[in-house]
């Protein structure tokens, strides 16, 4: 009997909660599932883009409202493939792909109907999904290279590519492991209770860090800072008497900062020298192998190394760099040793200016996100076009 | 801390068992540092403030018990009223006040030239709800109502209890201070009722005013972009989602503490089913309006004045209940409209000339007290007097517009489903429904699967705070 209930009660239970989160739709996952029906599983590079996809994508705190859509190969735009023209390619993760603006507004898009010295017109194509890694490009590639007239392509190696690459054989060298994200993959995909659960549990540990540990950290900190206590951290240069005062400053608002402000970031925020960044072997092996594979097919590549965050944009800007550039300026070894065509974006970063002349980041970036917003896709393909004008004229 | 937040969801968990295992004194002391820790959470440069109310508040009602001389009575009544009042106006009205001198000095051409600049501070959080009960308390002790807590401690608990802390309901010493004194018990049948009307917060917050919130943003950011239809219905949803939020709230509060053996006085008795606006407001924020007729009202004089008089002091009290609610002309305007209709419908019940209605069906009295409400309610959504009539005329004159996006299943679903709710509960079939065995066996998936939806939204995105938080 006792378990009869408790089959009734979690029948209802589940039945309930899929219903509910299927009528009410909370922005929160809505947000989570649309980038789900738009992905599918892939069992060469484990994740693609569905095609003919066209959603609408409203961030859950407006960050962003954009348009989604794919084509008829699940490539990210609305034009079908033309192979009677040549064309452009772009491949790299989600900043390529273009997550947060629209389609029309991806810098790849806008390389469409170029034309280069004899009047003949390019059709870009942006293969672009997130979360790639060069070992997921590279099988892609193989596999759509052959369905193509790509005559030039522009490969985005990115930051985050160590750990995609990670993640990647994690799955692809243990059948059960790939077998587990392939089902967790098709069920988060269909199941919105699901999804609501996968999400809540990855949220669930940054939540739980921000709410109690960083509390705890800053407690700690100002306790030690103001006792004058022994420790390994950098303490503000405040006395108890700036404590006080900064404590009877929170009875007053903040004064509101104007929209696209520059970042403000610590003095320390900008490393003197780079450190080298470990980054996998498969890595290289796999970047070698892209050069190659378009080698073989007469296809012209070039790599672009991009500030994926403000911070390296921010510290470009000053001259000096971040931390977080250590994987690209590590990565630029590898491909100057390799006689390996390449653009470093970071260099550019001067050129980000806002609407008052000033060098800002700012409006080039998502608020609390790593991609570029329209203009920072405007920015890319600006240094894009001109290198498409040297090649192709 | 927020009753929306992860926080609250661990606090309530670890607080109920350690609570249940305690004695009589140890219950409050727990209940009291718990209080104090959901206080701080919110803002700890607040914690001082409250305190100094506290002391205040406390130590006048007991000079009010002490002496005997009424001239010293009323002068700790006036200490008391002054300084509370004070910290309520220098937080809450300064600015609004200063901006009405620079007004009427620029109105008579006295004026300096500088607009004043705002003065800036942060409204208290609760800073509305613990100075009425405060006042409460000390004028009840005055009226020789009431006598006052000795022990400091036992009368900051009163105040400080967390469920009623923030947001109301406004409770007085007699309902709750004794209830501290009885050892609590675990009693599942009492739990279960709490956790019931908690689940309905929970569902009127986070599943029906926060996407509200969301949706009808941008038709109140700029009314005249959008068509007639889309200003009516975001006034609609409007009035819908300030009342599941505040109503949220105070479901919370009250199932929590059901949950801890503790008896919270109803706050809503679903005003949106009244007959009339004088019975909306009956059931309207009920500790707000029962405290304004025992504190203003009756002080005024009430109803043992003249006619007129009465009907004076019925107006100043609805618009004094307005005022409370926000330091702009929005609030006052929309408490003198609802003081404007109970003083007419007041007349009508003293002529005895509400007969005549009698013939009108229910349901056209109910539509007539809500849409003169949902009217109302734009001034308290409106920043300023203009954009309220800005959108009045885009209503008023079916202009054309922008569709807003606020014509889905995820909002009016949820919202049938509390109107059926609550008019089950109105005409009384709701009891039987809940005594039923197939309630009794679907009752407890049913709420673990809310509050579980809950938990799954406040985790990914934090929610907006609670209206009432601002006043």
């Amino acid at each position: 009997m006792k378990i009869k209930q408790l089959l009734i009660f979690f029948i209802f239970l589940f039945s309930f909660l899929e219903i509910a989160l299927r009528i009410i739709k909370p922005d929160a996952f809505e947000f989570y599932r649309l980038q789900k029906q738009f992905h599918s599983y892939n069992d060469e590079y484990l994740v693609d883009l569905e095609p003919n996809v066209n959603i609408r994508l409203t961030h859950f705190q407006n960050v962003f409202d954009i348009h989604f859509s794919t084509n008829e190969k699940g490539y990210r735009g609305t034009k079908p493939i033309d192979n009677t023209k040549p064309q452009i390619g772009c491949i790299g993760d989600s900043v390529t792909m273009g997550f947060g603006v629209s389609d029309e507004d991806t810098f790849c898009s806008e390389l469409d109907g170029f034309i280069d010295s004899s009047e003949t017109s390019y059709q870009s194509i942006n293969l672009g999904v997130d979360a790639y890694g060069p070992s997921a490009i590279e099988r892609k590639l193989s596999e759509q290279i052959p369905t193509l007239n790509l005559k030039l392509l522009y490969y985005f190696p990115s930051n985050g590519d160590d750990i995609d690459e990670a993640n990647f054989y994690s799955k692809m060298n243990n059948p059960f492991s790939k077998k587990i994200f392939k089902y967790q993959f098709l069920a988060s995909k269909y199941s919105y209770l699901f999804l609501a659960t996968k999400v809540t549990q990855e949220q669930l540990v940054y939540r739980f860090r921000e709410t109690f540990l960083q509390p705890i950290d800053t407690a700690y900190i100002t306790y030690h800072c103001i006792m004058d206590i022994q420790k390994d951290f950098k303490c503000p240069n405040t006395s108890i008497l700036g404590y006080f005062k900064s404590y009877l400053s929170d009875f007053k608002r903040a004064p509101k900062s104007p929209k696209n402000q520059p970042p403000i970031f610590g003095p320390d925020e900008c490393q003197r020298e780079n450190e080298e960044h470990p980054i996998p072997e498969s890595v290289y092996v796999s970047t070698k192998k892209i050069i190659s594979l378009a080698n073989k097919n007469n296809i012209k590549i070039v790599l672009f190394l991009a500030p994926i965050d403000i911070e390296t944009a921010y510290c470009s800007q000053k001259g000096k760099s971040h931390k977080f550039y250590n994987y690209s300026m590590t990565l630029k070894k590898f491909l100057i040793k390799e006689k390996i065509d390449f653009i470093d974006l970071n260099e550019y970063t001067s050129l980000m200016k806002d609407e008052e002349g000033r060098i800002n980041a700012r409006p080039y970036y998502i608020i609390g996100d790593g991609h570029y917003t329209e203009i920072g896709n405007k920015w890319v393909l600006d240094i894009i076009k001109k290198k498409t004008m040297e090649i192709l004229h | 801390m927020l009753f929306n937040s992860l926080q609250f969801f661990i606090f309530i968990f670890i607080l109920i068992p350690i609570f249940f295992q305690s004695s009589s004194k140890n219950q409050k002391r727990l209940l009291f540092y718990f209080s104090l820790y959901f206080y701080s959470c919110l803002k700890i440069v607040f914690v001082p403030l409250l305190f100094f109310s506290f002391l205040i508040t406390h130590y006048t009602s007991l000079g009010i018990y002490s002496f005997p001389n009424k001239l010293y009575k009323k002068l700790f009544l006036y200490i008391n009223l002054f300084i509370n009042l004070g910290l309520l106006v220098l937080f809450k009205y300064a600015d609004f006040l200063r901006n009405i001198e620079y007004d009427f000095f620029n109105l008579i051409g006295l004026s300096n030239e500088v607009h004043p600049e705002s003065l800036g501070f942060i409204l208290p959080l609760g800073i509305s709800f613990y100075t009425f009960q405060a006042i409460a308390y000390t004028v009840d002790v005055y009226r020789q109502k009431l006598i006052p807590e000795k022990k400091f401690f036992d009368f900051s608990l009163f105040l400080l209890f967390f469920p009623q802390l923030v947001a109301g309901p406004i409770m007085r010493a007699s309902e709750l201070i004794h209830q501290f004194n009885e050892k609590k018990y675990w009693n599942t049948d009492r739990v279960l009722i709490g956790l019931g009307i908690i689940t309905l917060g929970y569902f009127k917050k986070t599943i029906i005013a926060d996407p509200i919130a969301n949706l009808i943003q941008p038709i109140y950011s700029n009314p005249l972009h959008y068509n007639w239809i889309s200003n009516l219905t975001a006034l609609f949803l409007f009035t819908i989602q300030i009342y599941c939020d505040f109503s949220g709230y105070s479901d919370i509060a009250i199932g929590t503490g059901k949950i801890l053996g503790f008896e919270i006085p109803k706050n809503f008795e679903r005003p949106f089913l009244a007959t009339s606006v004088t019975m909306t407001w009956r059931r309207w924020h009920i500790s707000l309006s029962s405290w304004l007729k025992d504190y203003v009202y009756i002080t005024l004089g009430g109803n043992r004045v003249s006619p007129l008089r009465n009907m004076f002091n019925l107006f100043l009290t609805t618009v004094i209940g307005g005022f409370w609610h926000g330091a702009n002309w929005t609030f006052i305007i929309w408490g003198s409209i609802n003081g404007f209709l109970n003083v007419v419908e007041k007349y009508f019940m003293d002529k005895n000339w509400d007969r005549f209605f009698d013939p009108i069906p229910k349901p056209m009295k109910i539509l007539y007290s809500f849409l003169v409400f949902m009217m109302g309610a734009h001034f308290f959504r409106s920043d300023s007097v203009h954009s309220t009539f800005i959108s009045y005329k885009q209503i008023f004159s079916f202009a054309d517009g922008m569709d807003g996006e606020m014509f889905s299943l995820k909002i009016f679903v949820p919202v049938l489903v509390l109107i059926g709710y609550e008019v089950l509960e109105e005409i009384k079939i709701l009891s039987n429904i809940k005594n039923s065995n197939v309630f009794n066996y679907l009752k407890l998936p049913l709420y673990a699967g809310v509050l579980i939806l809950c938990f799954m939204i406040y985790t990914v995105v934090s929610s907006p705070q609670f209206y009432y938080f601002q006043f």
